[in-house]
Protein backbone atom coordinates (compact mmCIF):
# COMPACT_ATOMS: atom_id res chain seq x y z
CA UNK A 1 0.00 0.00 0.00
CA UNK A 2 2.23 2.86 -0.70
CA UNK A 3 -0.16 5.48 -0.54
CA UNK A 4 1.24 6.88 2.96
CA UNK A 5 2.75 9.86 2.73
CA UNK A 6 4.47 12.15 4.96
CA UNK A 7 2.43 14.16 7.60
CA UNK A 8 2.61 17.77 5.78
CA UNK A 9 1.91 15.78 1.98
CA UNK A 10 -0.91 14.31 2.71
CA UNK A 11 -4.15 16.39 1.27
CA UNK A 12 -7.83 14.88 2.15
CA UNK A 13 -9.06 14.09 -1.20
CA UNK A 14 -13.20 13.49 -2.01
CA UNK A 15 -14.99 10.30 -1.08
CA UNK A 16 -15.70 8.17 -4.19
CA UNK A 17 -18.20 5.82 -3.24
CA UNK A 18 -17.08 2.97 -6.11
CA UNK A 19 -14.02 3.00 -4.24
CA UNK A 20 -16.11 2.23 -1.01
CA UNK A 21 -16.37 -1.71 0.70
CA UNK A 22 -19.37 -2.42 1.68
CA UNK A 23 -20.52 -6.44 2.16
CA UNK A 24 -23.46 -6.11 0.46
CA UNK A 25 -23.42 -3.66 -2.86
CA UNK A 26 -26.96 -4.16 -3.40
CA UNK A 27 -30.06 -2.97 -1.48
CA UNK A 28 -30.73 -4.97 1.32
CA UNK A 29 -33.33 -5.73 3.67
CA UNK A 30 -32.46 -4.63 7.50
CA UNK A 31 -30.95 -8.28 8.17
CA UNK A 32 -27.45 -7.00 9.22
CA UNK A 33 -27.80 -7.98 13.24
CA UNK A 34 -27.88 -11.80 13.54
CA UNK A 35 -29.01 -11.77 17.18
CA UNK A 36 -31.53 -14.35 19.66
CA UNK B 1 -4.63 -21.71 -2.96
CA UNK B 2 -7.09 -22.35 -6.28
CA UNK B 3 -11.02 -22.10 -6.30
CA UNK B 4 -11.68 -24.11 -9.14
CA UNK B 5 -11.64 -27.00 -6.73
CA UNK B 6 -13.95 -25.56 -4.30
CA UNK B 7 -17.74 -25.58 -4.21
CA UNK B 8 -18.32 -22.10 -3.30
CA UNK B 9 -21.65 -22.69 -2.16
CA UNK B 10 -21.58 -25.42 -0.28
CA UNK B 11 -23.77 -25.80 2.76
CA UNK B 12 -21.68 -28.28 4.27
CA UNK B 13 -18.49 -26.91 6.50
CA UNK B 14 -15.15 -26.14 4.73
CA UNK B 15 -12.44 -24.20 5.44
CA UNK B 16 -10.78 -23.67 1.84
CA UNK B 17 -14.22 -22.52 0.69
CA UNK B 18 -14.18 -20.23 3.13
CA UNK B 19 -10.75 -18.95 2.95
CA UNK B 20 -11.76 -18.53 -1.27
CA UNK B 21 -15.16 -16.73 -0.42
CA UNK B 22 -13.05 -14.50 1.75
CA UNK B 23 -10.13 -13.60 0.00
CA UNK B 24 -11.74 -11.32 -2.51
CA UNK B 25 -13.58 -9.62 0.76
CA UNK B 26 -9.91 -8.62 1.87
CA UNK B 27 -9.28 -7.36 -1.34
CA UNK B 28 -11.95 -5.33 -1.52
CA UNK B 29 -11.93 -4.27 1.80
CA UNK B 30 -7.96 -3.30 1.74
CA UNK B 31 -8.43 -1.40 -1.20
CA UNK B 32 -11.00 0.53 0.92
CA UNK B 33 -9.12 1.21 3.18
CA UNK B 34 -6.32 2.89 1.14
CA UNK B 35 -8.84 5.19 -0.03
CA UNK B 36 -10.35 6.31 3.06
CA UNK B 37 -7.00 6.72 4.53
CA UNK B 38 -6.65 9.65 1.69
CA UNK B 39 -9.82 10.76 2.53
CA UNK B 40 -9.42 11.17 5.91
CA UNK B 41 -5.47 12.83 5.23
CA UNK B 42 -3.47 14.10 8.35
CA UNK B 43 -6.95 13.78 10.54
CA UNK B 44 -6.56 10.21 10.93
CA UNK B 45 -2.51 11.02 12.07
CA UNK B 46 0.40 8.09 11.82
CA UNK B 47 -1.11 5.40 9.55
CA UNK B 48 2.01 3.84 8.76
CA UNK B 49 2.24 0.79 10.53
CA UNK B 50 -1.28 0.01 10.61
CA UNK B 51 -1.16 0.38 6.82
CA UNK B 52 1.81 -1.56 6.24
CA UNK B 53 0.00 -4.49 8.22
CA UNK B 54 -2.74 -4.29 5.69
CA UNK B 55 -0.52 -3.91 3.01
CA UNK B 56 1.37 -7.37 4.25
CA UNK B 57 -1.75 -9.75 2.43
CA UNK B 58 -2.65 -11.03 6.41
CA UNK B 59 -6.71 -11.87 6.71
CA UNK B 60 -8.68 -9.30 7.71
CA UNK B 61 -11.40 -10.49 10.24
CA UNK B 62 -13.43 -8.93 13.32
CA UNK B 63 -11.40 -5.69 14.58
CA UNK B 64 -10.47 -4.53 10.73
CA UNK B 65 -14.67 -4.65 9.84
CA UNK B 66 -15.06 -2.37 12.60
CA UNK B 67 -12.42 -0.05 12.37
CA UNK B 68 -13.76 0.35 8.68
CA UNK B 69 -17.27 0.63 9.19
CA UNK B 70 -16.42 3.27 11.76
CA UNK B 71 -14.30 5.24 9.43
CA UNK B 72 -16.39 5.31 6.66
CA UNK B 73 -19.27 6.23 8.89
CA UNK B 74 -17.11 9.07 10.32
CA UNK B 75 -16.06 10.65 6.93
CA UNK B 76 -19.51 9.88 5.20
CA UNK B 77 -21.55 11.88 8.20
CA UNK B 78 -18.50 14.23 8.49
CA UNK B 79 -18.26 13.68 12.39
CA UNK B 80 -15.04 14.99 13.00
CA UNK B 81 -15.36 13.48 16.47
CA UNK B 82 -16.13 9.88 15.61
CA UNK B 83 -13.19 10.21 13.12
CA UNK B 84 -10.90 11.40 16.12
CA UNK B 85 -11.82 8.08 17.51
CA UNK B 86 -11.28 6.18 14.80
CA UNK B 87 -7.18 7.76 14.67
CA UNK B 88 -7.44 6.84 18.43
CA UNK B 89 -7.99 3.10 17.42
CA UNK B 90 -5.99 2.95 14.86
CA UNK B 91 -2.90 5.08 16.98
CA UNK B 92 -3.57 1.82 19.61
CA UNK B 93 -4.61 -1.21 17.11
CA UNK B 94 -2.73 -4.19 17.21
CA UNK B 95 -3.17 -4.79 13.79
CA UNK B 96 -3.04 -8.42 14.58
CA UNK B 97 -5.95 -10.71 15.12
CA UNK B 98 -6.59 -14.58 16.56
CA UNK B 99 -9.10 -17.46 15.90
CA UNK B 100 -11.77 -17.95 18.02
CA UNK B 101 -9.63 -16.22 20.96
CA UNK B 102 -12.33 -15.89 23.92
CA UNK B 103 -12.46 -12.19 25.29
CA UNK B 104 -14.96 -10.51 26.75
CA UNK B 105 -16.37 -6.42 26.19
CA UNK B 106 -14.18 -3.94 28.11
CA UNK B 107 -12.42 -6.49 29.80
CA UNK B 108 -9.02 -5.03 28.81
CA UNK B 109 -8.75 -7.74 25.94
CA UNK B 110 -8.12 -4.78 23.62
CA UNK B 111 -7.52 -1.19 23.50
CA UNK B 112 -10.70 0.71 25.21
CA UNK B 113 -11.94 2.22 21.83
CA UNK B 114 -12.09 -0.67 20.29
CA UNK B 115 -14.36 -1.77 22.28
CA UNK B 116 -16.51 1.19 21.66
CA UNK B 117 -16.46 1.11 18.08
CA UNK B 118 -17.69 -2.83 18.18
CA UNK B 119 -20.13 -2.13 20.55
CA UNK B 120 -21.25 1.23 18.12
CA UNK B 121 -21.23 -0.71 15.05
CA UNK B 122 -23.42 -4.01 16.85
CA UNK B 123 -25.61 -1.28 18.26
CA UNK B 124 -26.18 0.47 15.12
CA UNK B 125 -27.13 -2.86 13.29
CA UNK B 126 -29.39 -4.06 16.23
CA UNK B 127 -31.41 -0.70 16.10
CA UNK B 128 -31.98 -0.82 12.60
CA UNK B 129 -32.58 -4.78 12.40
CA UNK B 130 -35.07 -5.09 15.67
CA UNK B 131 -35.63 -1.15 16.46
CA UNK B 132 -34.22 -1.38 19.67
CA UNK B 133 -30.93 -1.15 21.33
CA UNK B 134 -28.36 -3.48 21.83
CA UNK B 135 -28.61 -5.01 25.38
CA UNK B 136 -24.51 -6.01 26.15
CA UNK B 137 -22.46 -4.94 29.04
CA UNK B 138 -19.34 -5.95 30.51
CA UNK B 139 -19.27 -8.90 32.55
CA UNK B 140 -18.86 -9.24 36.36
CA UNK B 141 -16.01 -10.61 37.81
CA UNK B 142 -17.84 -13.73 38.80
CA UNK B 143 -19.78 -14.17 35.34
CA UNK B 144 -16.07 -14.36 34.08
CA UNK B 145 -15.29 -17.25 36.09
CA UNK B 146 -17.77 -18.81 35.40
CA UNK B 147 -18.69 -18.64 31.52
CA UNK B 148 -15.20 -17.95 29.87
CA UNK B 149 -14.21 -21.56 31.20
CA UNK B 150 -17.96 -23.02 29.97
CA UNK B 151 -17.45 -21.37 26.26
CA UNK B 152 -13.64 -22.02 26.19
CA UNK B 153 -14.63 -26.10 26.83
CA UNK B 154 -17.46 -25.81 24.04
CA UNK B 155 -14.96 -24.41 21.73
CA UNK B 156 -12.44 -27.78 22.60
CA UNK B 157 -15.46 -29.97 22.58
CA UNK B 158 -16.65 -28.71 18.89
CA UNK B 159 -13.15 -28.94 17.48
CA UNK B 160 -13.34 -32.62 18.94
CA UNK B 161 -16.66 -33.79 17.55
CA UNK B 162 -17.02 -31.52 14.15
CA UNK B 163 -13.47 -30.88 12.95
CA UNK B 164 -14.34 -29.51 9.47
CA UNK B 165 -17.24 -27.09 11.44
CA UNK B 166 -14.28 -26.14 13.94
CA UNK B 167 -11.87 -25.19 10.95
CA UNK B 168 -14.02 -23.40 9.09
CA UNK B 169 -15.24 -21.03 11.60
CA UNK B 170 -11.23 -20.69 12.83
CA UNK B 171 -10.67 -19.13 8.99
CA UNK B 172 -13.61 -16.64 9.54
CA UNK B 173 -13.85 -16.05 13.59
CA UNK B 174 -11.40 -13.75 15.14
CA UNK B 175 -13.29 -13.40 18.69
CA UNK B 176 -15.79 -14.97 20.74
CA UNK B 177 -16.49 -11.63 23.02
CA UNK B 178 -18.17 -12.38 26.16
CA UNK B 179 -20.90 -9.77 27.22
CA UNK B 180 -23.56 -9.99 30.45
CA UNK B 181 -26.95 -9.23 29.15
CA UNK B 182 -30.02 -10.53 30.18
CA UNK B 183 -32.12 -10.33 26.75
CA UNK B 184 -29.83 -11.32 24.18
CA UNK B 185 -27.90 -14.86 23.65
CA UNK B 186 -25.80 -14.11 20.81
CA UNK B 187 -25.01 -12.30 18.05
CA UNK B 188 -23.83 -11.56 14.59
CA UNK B 189 -23.36 -8.17 12.82
CA UNK B 190 -22.14 -7.85 9.35
CA UNK B 191 -20.43 -4.66 9.66
CA UNK B 192 -18.25 -6.83 12.20
CA UNK B 193 -17.87 -9.73 10.15
CA UNK B 194 -15.40 -12.40 12.24
CA UNK B 195 -17.25 -11.41 15.60
CA UNK B 196 -19.37 -13.08 17.74
CA UNK B 197 -20.72 -11.58 20.92
CA UNK B 198 -22.18 -14.18 23.48
CA UNK B 199 -24.25 -13.76 26.35
CA UNK B 200 -22.97 -14.72 30.25
CA UNK B 201 -24.55 -18.24 31.64
CA UNK B 202 -27.69 -17.86 33.43
CA UNK B 203 -28.28 -20.10 36.01
CA UNK B 204 -28.44 -23.72 35.08
CA UNK B 205 -27.02 -23.25 32.17
CA UNK B 206 -24.00 -25.49 31.03
CA UNK B 207 -21.32 -25.14 28.30
CA UNK B 208 -23.78 -26.84 25.97
CA UNK B 209 -25.50 -23.84 25.65
CA UNK B 210 -22.06 -22.16 23.88
CA UNK B 211 -21.76 -25.41 22.14
CA UNK B 212 -24.97 -24.63 20.16
CA UNK B 213 -24.47 -21.04 20.25
CA UNK B 214 -21.00 -21.93 18.26
CA UNK B 215 -22.70 -23.61 15.41
CA UNK B 216 -25.36 -21.38 15.17
CA UNK B 217 -23.11 -18.57 14.92
CA UNK B 218 -20.50 -19.90 12.98
CA UNK B 219 -23.26 -20.34 10.36
CA UNK B 220 -23.76 -16.71 10.29
CA UNK B 221 -21.26 -16.23 9.42
CA UNK B 222 -20.73 -18.05 6.72
CA UNK B 223 -23.61 -17.06 5.12
CA UNK B 224 -22.66 -13.22 4.72
CA UNK B 225 -20.45 -14.20 3.11
CA UNK B 226 -21.42 -15.85 0.76
CA UNK B 227 -24.49 -13.29 0.55
CA UNK B 228 -21.63 -11.12 -0.41
CA UNK B 229 -20.83 -12.77 -3.95
CA UNK B 230 -24.69 -14.00 -4.71
CA UNK B 231 -27.85 -12.53 -3.52
CA UNK B 232 -29.14 -15.97 -3.47
CA UNK B 233 -33.13 -15.03 -2.90
CA UNK B 234 -34.36 -11.98 -5.94
CA UNK B 235 -37.39 -11.31 -3.98
CA UNK B 236 -35.93 -10.28 -0.85
CA UNK B 237 -37.70 -6.70 -0.89
CA UNK B 238 -41.04 -7.72 -0.92
CA UNK B 239 -42.33 -8.12 2.52
CA UNK B 240 -41.99 -10.18 5.40
CA UNK B 241 -42.70 -13.60 6.71
CA UNK B 242 -42.92 -15.08 10.62
CA UNK B 243 -39.64 -16.79 11.92
CA UNK B 244 -39.82 -19.36 13.58
CA UNK B 245 -36.47 -18.01 16.06
CA UNK B 246 -37.95 -14.41 16.23
CA UNK B 247 -41.03 -12.55 17.84
CA UNK B 248 -41.25 -9.88 14.51
CA UNK B 249 -41.40 -10.32 11.13
CA UNK B 250 -38.15 -11.11 8.70
CA UNK B 251 -37.48 -10.56 5.22
CA UNK B 252 -36.83 -14.21 3.08
CA UNK B 253 -33.16 -13.91 3.61
CA UNK B 254 -33.05 -13.77 7.45
CA UNK B 255 -35.87 -16.63 7.20
CA UNK B 256 -32.67 -18.64 4.79
CA UNK B 257 -30.31 -17.60 7.87
CA UNK B 258 -32.70 -19.15 10.21
CA UNK B 259 -33.20 -22.50 8.26
CA UNK B 260 -29.61 -22.46 7.60
CA UNK B 261 -27.96 -21.82 10.95
CA UNK B 262 -30.92 -24.26 12.20
CA UNK B 263 -29.60 -26.91 10.16
CA UNK B 264 -25.93 -26.18 10.94
CA UNK B 265 -27.41 -26.79 14.44
CA UNK B 266 -28.86 -29.95 13.56
CA UNK B 267 -25.78 -31.37 12.14
CA UNK B 268 -23.71 -30.36 14.98
CA UNK B 269 -25.68 -31.73 17.96
CA UNK B 270 -25.76 -35.57 15.95
CA UNK B 271 -21.65 -35.17 16.13
CA UNK B 272 -21.79 -34.25 19.51
CA UNK B 273 -24.39 -36.56 20.69
CA UNK B 274 -22.58 -39.77 19.18
CA UNK B 275 -18.77 -38.69 20.55
CA UNK B 276 -17.86 -40.93 23.87
CA UNK B 277 -17.91 -38.14 26.09
CA UNK B 278 -21.22 -37.16 25.34
CA UNK B 279 -23.16 -37.20 28.72
CA UNK B 280 -26.85 -36.52 28.42
CA UNK B 281 -27.72 -35.87 31.69
CA UNK B 282 -25.51 -33.17 31.76
CA UNK B 283 -24.46 -32.25 28.11
CA UNK B 284 -28.34 -31.98 26.30
CA UNK B 285 -28.43 -28.83 24.17
CA UNK B 286 -31.68 -27.14 25.09
CA UNK B 287 -31.72 -24.06 22.84
CA UNK B 288 -31.28 -20.97 23.86
CA UNK B 289 -32.22 -19.01 20.85
CA UNK B 290 -36.13 -18.34 22.31
CA UNK B 291 -36.55 -14.88 21.32
CA UNK B 292 -39.97 -15.83 19.74
CA UNK B 293 -40.84 -18.37 23.18
CA UNK B 294 -41.16 -20.98 20.58
CA UNK B 295 -40.44 -24.54 22.14
CA UNK B 296 -40.89 -26.65 18.51
CA UNK B 297 -37.43 -28.78 17.99
CA UNK B 298 -34.87 -28.04 16.22
CA UNK B 299 -35.94 -29.74 13.30
CA UNK B 300 -39.53 -28.34 13.41
CA UNK B 301 -38.21 -24.56 13.29
CA UNK B 302 -35.94 -25.82 10.37
CA UNK B 303 -39.09 -27.39 8.26
CA UNK B 304 -41.01 -24.29 9.36
CA UNK B 305 -38.05 -21.94 7.17
CA UNK B 306 -38.14 -24.41 4.87
CA UNK B 307 -41.50 -24.20 4.10
CA UNK B 308 -41.85 -20.37 3.63
CA UNK B 309 -38.63 -20.35 1.45
CA UNK B 310 -40.23 -23.16 -0.35
CA UNK B 311 -43.57 -20.99 -1.06
CA UNK B 312 -42.21 -17.81 -1.16
CA UNK B 313 -38.53 -17.72 -2.34
CA UNK B 314 -37.62 -16.76 -6.03
CA UNK B 315 -34.17 -18.16 -5.91
CA UNK B 316 -31.12 -17.50 -7.85
CA UNK B 317 -29.42 -20.26 -9.08
CA UNK B 318 -26.78 -20.54 -6.42
CA UNK B 319 -29.34 -20.34 -4.09
CA UNK B 320 -31.61 -22.98 -5.08
CA UNK B 321 -28.83 -24.99 -5.31
CA UNK B 322 -28.17 -23.85 -1.45
CA UNK B 323 -31.51 -24.40 -0.46
CA UNK B 324 -31.98 -27.79 -2.00
CA UNK B 325 -28.76 -28.93 -0.44
CA UNK B 326 -30.22 -28.04 3.37
CA UNK B 327 -32.27 -31.18 4.37
CA UNK B 328 -29.17 -33.07 3.62
CA UNK B 329 -27.57 -31.16 6.21
CA UNK B 330 -29.93 -31.13 8.53
CA UNK B 331 -30.01 -35.01 8.55
CA UNK B 332 -27.84 -36.75 6.44
CA UNK B 333 -24.11 -35.10 7.00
Amino acid sequence: MPHVKSDDQRKPTALDTRKVFRLFDRPVQPVTDQSN
Amino acid sequence: MSTASVDLFSVEPDRARAEAVARPIDVRLRESFEHLFDVAGSRLGDTREIADWLASGVPLRGMAHVVHAQLLSALELEDEYLLARVADAIAQWPGEHGSLMVTSLFGGDRPYVLDTLYFDVCDEGSRRTYGHFLDADPLSDDERLVSKPALQKAVRRWARVDPDGYAEASALISELILVHSDTSNAGSSAAALGLVRISHLKPGQGWSRYFEALAHEAGHQVLNLLLSADPMIENDQERLYGSPLRQEQRPLTAILHAGFVLARTLRAIRRLEADSLYDPATDEVVSAYNNARNEASFAAKFEDCRATLATHAQFTGQGQRFFDALPGLAYDA
